[in-house]
């Protein structure tokens, strides 16, 4: 069964691409860059790695498989610091 | 004990339309607490609600106690009771004025705007603050800063500087430098801004010895700064998200910079450039 990364449910505040999510019972705040912003926002739970690498790969005029290294580690990222679930 | 007759040297201290009344039972320690409060001493302080009563008092030879009756005291040297009259007075008020946005921070005005500098202990807010104040800026604050969050603005809390004596390299590493004396550093009225100043320029200093250049400063953005901003809040009555909020516009309403500096006259002249290039 393929993984569909979901967004947790936490605080968002988006500026200038940037994005801020504050995690309430980790008392956490954790500032996105715009790139991992993106990747935090195709996370909603329908989209799996792939999915998540072939739309990121066409906005941006590649081949998906060549952000797949990056898209796993923004997800292990996220996953660590409880921003989403990887299940 | 009649505390009026036992302790007839009082001082009122008021901030914001609160006052913490301290009592000294001669004028030997009254002096040292009139420095420490100078500028927010009040001979009339009217209505204003009474929020802390403390006494300080000799016990021994260089041996003294702090009471707040009937609920605390400490004894000890008088360096370290005037240490804990400063953090109980600041505490007391943090604690009345939750509209307030109390963050870890410095803070000086330059030319009306107001430059703060938020940062843990030991990253030269004080000292910063101080050099600043020396440059021609007005001093508003230099360890806990008041903001109004409605009008972005620093409210004044002027107790003095306090700096320590020997700089990191000098201290025999960074836990010696963080537990060294501090010397309150006296700042005449006239360097003292008396009204709330909207805040212009955010700058986050961090002391690291070695910087090649001496002082590099380079623009955050607006999310990075509010996070390095909920980092130095002193505590959060309002919710998080509330306070997050507050941050952001203050975030957006100025230019927010980290500075990595090891020579503090080269970090002074970088934020005067800053502070001079203006706000949003």
């Amino acid at each position: 069964m393929e993984t569909c990364p979901r967004r947790c449910d936490v605080k968002e505040f988006e500026e200038d691409g940037e994005v801020l999510l504050y995690h309430p019972l980790r008392d956490e705040a954790t500032v996105l860059n715009q790139s991992a912003a993106e990747v935090w926002q195709l996370c909603d739970g329908k989209a799996s790695l792939e999915a998540i690498t072939t739309r990121l790969g066409a906005r941006y005029g590649v081949e998906g498989t060549l952000l797949f290294d990056d898209v796993v580690t923004a997800l292990l990222e996220l996953s660590s610091r409880e921003l989403i679930e990887l299940a | 004990m009649i505390y009026g007759l036992d302790f007839p040297h009082r001082l009122n201290v008021v901030f914001n339309g609160w006052q913490v009344t301290v009592r000294a039972q001669t004028p030997e320690l009254a002096e040292p607490l009139h420095d420490l409060f100078f500028h927010l001493l009040s001979d009339d302080p009217g209505s204003s609600e009474i929020l802390l009563e403390l006494h300080l008092r000799r016990i021994g030879d260089e041996f003294f106690e702090l009471e707040e009756y009937g609920k605390r005291h400490e004894q000890g040297p008088l360096s370290n009771l005037l240490h804990h009259v400063r953090e109980w007075v600041t505490d007391s008020f943090v604690s009345a004025c939750p509209e307030l946005l109390w963050l870890h921070a410095g803070g000086a005005a330059y030319e009306g705007r107001a430059v703060l500098l938020p940062g843990q202990s030991g990253v030269g807010k004080s000292s910063l603050t101080a050099g600043l104040v020396d440059r021609g800026c007005r001093y508003l604050t230099d360890d806990i800063v008041p903001l109004d969050p409605s009008l972005n603005c620093v409210v004044p809390f002027p107790f003095p500087p306090s700096v320590r004596r020997v700089s990191p390299e000098n201290s025999g590493g960074w836990g010696l430098f963080l537990r060294q004396q501090k010397d309150d550093i006296r700042i005449s009225s006239d360097q003292v801004s008396d009204e709330p100043i909207p805040v212009n320029t955010l700058i986050f200093p961090e002391y690291l010895q070695g910087v090649s250049t001496g002082v590099l400063m380079e623009e955050v953005s607006t999310m990075t700064a509010t996070r390095l901003l909920l980092s130095q809040c002193v505590r959060y009555d309002a919710e998080k998200e509330q306070t997050i909020s507050r941050l952001l516009d203050l975030s957006r309403s100025a230019r927010c910079f980290r500075l990595v500096y090891d020579n503090p006259e080269q970090a002074l002249s970088a934020i005067e450039r800053v502070a001079a290039d203006g706000g949003r």
